[in-house]
């Protein structure tokens, strides 16, 4: 019991940020901490590896936020963007009021939740948690090319939004 | 084409303080004309982790929500019922009577063994039934 006290003692903070950004909501997080945690402690007894906690945790994260979309989807509590794009609802900033602003953070973090769940969630591992191509493939439990595909056309689309978002920027100027 | 009031090494000097929130108006312009700027832009910004606070005593909480501690479940007992039962089915085949008796009085050291273990599993199953109750 003290053993996994200090597991969650060192790993909450990665949970805590790995799921605001991926859900696209900062508060009301704690629901979906305490889940990947139960999820992790039932695992662990299974879980010979301990140098890889962090991406077996990663692991859970995606399938907690899965599930989570899944459930809200079939409450109606989610909206589709499109047929290949989940969001979570969420009452951000609109996209006129960001322009306003000119926050470049706030209109990216608008942008990653307009894309697709699977975009967000590797662009996130590589960028925000600093995952290497390997380990994000065995996170997703995918091929290394498919990550380095996806990672490609994640990019390619986020930065087709904030160019999108720049360009008006300039011209509300 | 990016704009030439500002070259790509100023832009990226720049992009802290922008993404800070001050007003950058000529980076702006940069990167409107130059994707590798745009690019070089939202990877500092992704970054930058998203600003959240673990709720007080989290942990706590979690910990509260486990199941209590599992014992061990210890298959010593089984494993010697199975002993004793194949033992005896391979002296029957046998047809020697007399090594049967023989050897199961030998035995009879893990025989009360067995008993005494079996008696112990019970015992914690009890406790574990009244402590769930």
């Amino acid at each position: 019991m003290e053993d996994f006290a200090a597991i969650i003692e060192q790993h909450q903070d990665r949970v805590f940020r790995t799921l605001a950004r991926l859900t696209g909501e900062r508060d009301g997080q704690e629901d979906l901490a305490q889940e990947v945690f139960l999820r992790l402690h039932r695992a662990l007894p299974h879980f010979r590896n301990r140098a890889k906690v962090s991406t077996f945790l990663y692991r859970i994260i995606v399938n907690v936020v899965n599930d989570e979309w899944r459930r809200r989807q079939s409450s109606r509590r989610m909206v589709a963007i499109d047929e290949d794009t989940q969001v979570l609802v969420h009452p951000g900033a609109g996209p006129e009021e960001l322009l306003e602003q000119h926050d470049f953070q706030a209109a990216l973090a608008e942008a990653m939740r307009q894309l697709p769940l699977g975009d967000r969630t590797i662009l996130t591992l590589h960028y925000q948690e600093g995952r290497k191509y390997e380990e994000i493939a065995a996170i997703l439990d995918v091929p290394l090319g498919t990550v380095k595909t996806n990672l490609f056309r994640a990019r390619e689309r986020l930065r087709g939004m904030m160019g999108e978002w720049i360009s008006k920027c300039r011209i509300s100027r | 084409m990016p704009d030439i009031t500002l070259n790509c090494a100023d832009a990226r000097r720049q992009i802290r303080a922008y993404l800070a929130g001050e007003p950058c108006p000529s980076l702006t312009a940069h990167l409107s004309g130059c994707e590798d700027c745009t690019q070089a832009c939202i990877e500092s910004a992704l970054r930058e982790p998203p600003a959240v606070t673990v709720p007080p005593r989290f942990a706590a909480r979690v910990l509260a929500q486990l199941p209590a501690d599992e014992p061990e479940r210890s298959w010593a007992p089984v494993a010697a019922v199975i002993l004793f039962a194949l033992l005896g089915v391979i002296l029957w085949w046998r047809g020697d009577g007399a090594a049967v008796a023989q050897t199961l009085l030998r035995w009879q050291v893990l025989t009360a063994a067995a008993v005494l273990e079996t008696g112990v599993a019970l015992a914690w199953v009890w406790r574990v039934a009244t402590r769930q109750e």
